[in-house]
């Protein structure tokens, strides 16, 4: 990362080292990617209006990469299956998309990303679960009720 | 070993020289790639790290080299390390990214998330005197970009 960069760091050391002094303003894109990292996803979104550079580095791939659960792709060929999903999404988009409630398995079962955590949240309806050794509707029956869907 | 000792002399945009032992200025990656293409000649040039600042990486990597250093007297060491003035952090910020050790831009890059996380943009460009330098429009474009983090 280091090296693909250095050639734009001359520029803003040159002024920097004249006046002896720095600002977190001067930093380069990549560096400011560097402490975004640390930052949980509405902290990037809300330090994305500081500047230019905190704006490119707000959207870059390695620090979204960090954000999304491990087995965010498996979360996207079950929620998104069947369906187009855009391929040339960046890791920030991914990450707000699946901070939406998406439904799957036929409108049973929710999954969400928790925005600050990057946690995944499920919500299942009683009709995608099974009762283990006794789903058999002879023993049982669904009840409606006003809040059902 | 010690008859074996290569020193490297390192100059930084001010003209100050620092005469150093291979094996520890090599933790630059950087310094570390021109010794291995062996395009090091006498003196490597460092024109984007001024003199102060290069004192303050040395004294890391003097630190962090020491044989039988335990991991206590290290991690304290580093805390008294980040407490320096922003500028000084930033400055070092720049120069671990030119120099490519990312121990040190990992250890201040977390530095700086620490004393701005919880701070609103405002209060942030104020303290560090950062300017705006956006549009309205552009403002407005990053405000709808960013609303599904804030819903």
């Amino acid at each position: 990362m280091g090296s693909s960069f250095s050639v734009l760091i001359p520029q803003f050391s040159s002024t920097v080292t004249k006046q002896n002094h720095s600002s977190l303003g001067d930093l380069p894109e990549s560096c400011v990617a560097s402490v975004l990292v640390y930052m949980d996803p509405p902290q990037i979104c809300k330090l994305s209006m500081l500047n230019r550079a905190f704006r490119g580095a707000s959207s870059a791939d390695f620090v979204w990469e960090s954000k999304l659960p491990m087995n965010y792709s498996s979360i996207i060929q079950r929620v998104f299956a069947g369906r187009n999903f855009p391929a040339n999404l960046c890791k920030r988009d991914i990450y707000a998309m699946l901070c939406r409630p998406n439904s799957f398995d036929g409108g049973s079962k929710k999954v969400w990303l928790d925005k600050r955590t990057g946690r995944v949240c499920m919500s299942i309806s009683s009709s995608g679960l099974a009762i283990t050794g006794i789903d058999d509707r002879r023993y049982w029956s669904r009840i409606e009720t006003d809040e059902s869907r | 070993m010690s008859s074996s000792t290569k020193f490297l002399t390192l100059k930084t945009c001010d003209d100050k020289k620092f005469v150093l032992d291979e094996a520890i200025a090599v933790r630059s990656q950087t310094i570390k790639n021109m010794v291995e293409d062996d395009c090091v000649s006498n003196v490597i040039p460092l024109p984007n790290v001024n003199s102060k600042t290069m004192t303050k990486v040395i004294e890391y990597w003097k630190k962090h080299s020491e044989e039988g250093v335990s991991k206590d007297v290290l991690m304290d060491f580093d805390k008294a390390f980040v407490k320096v003035h922003h500028s000084i952090l930033h400055a070092l910020i720049l120069a671990a990214n030119f120099l490519n050790d990312k121990e040190i831009l990992d250890m201040m890059c977390q530095e700086v998330a620490d004393r701005i996380k919880g701070k609103t943009p405002e209060e942030i460009r104020k303290e560090f005197d950062i300017k705006n330098d956006f549009t309205p429009e552009e403002e407005e474009e990053i405000r709808k970009e960013n609303a599904w983090a804030f819903e």
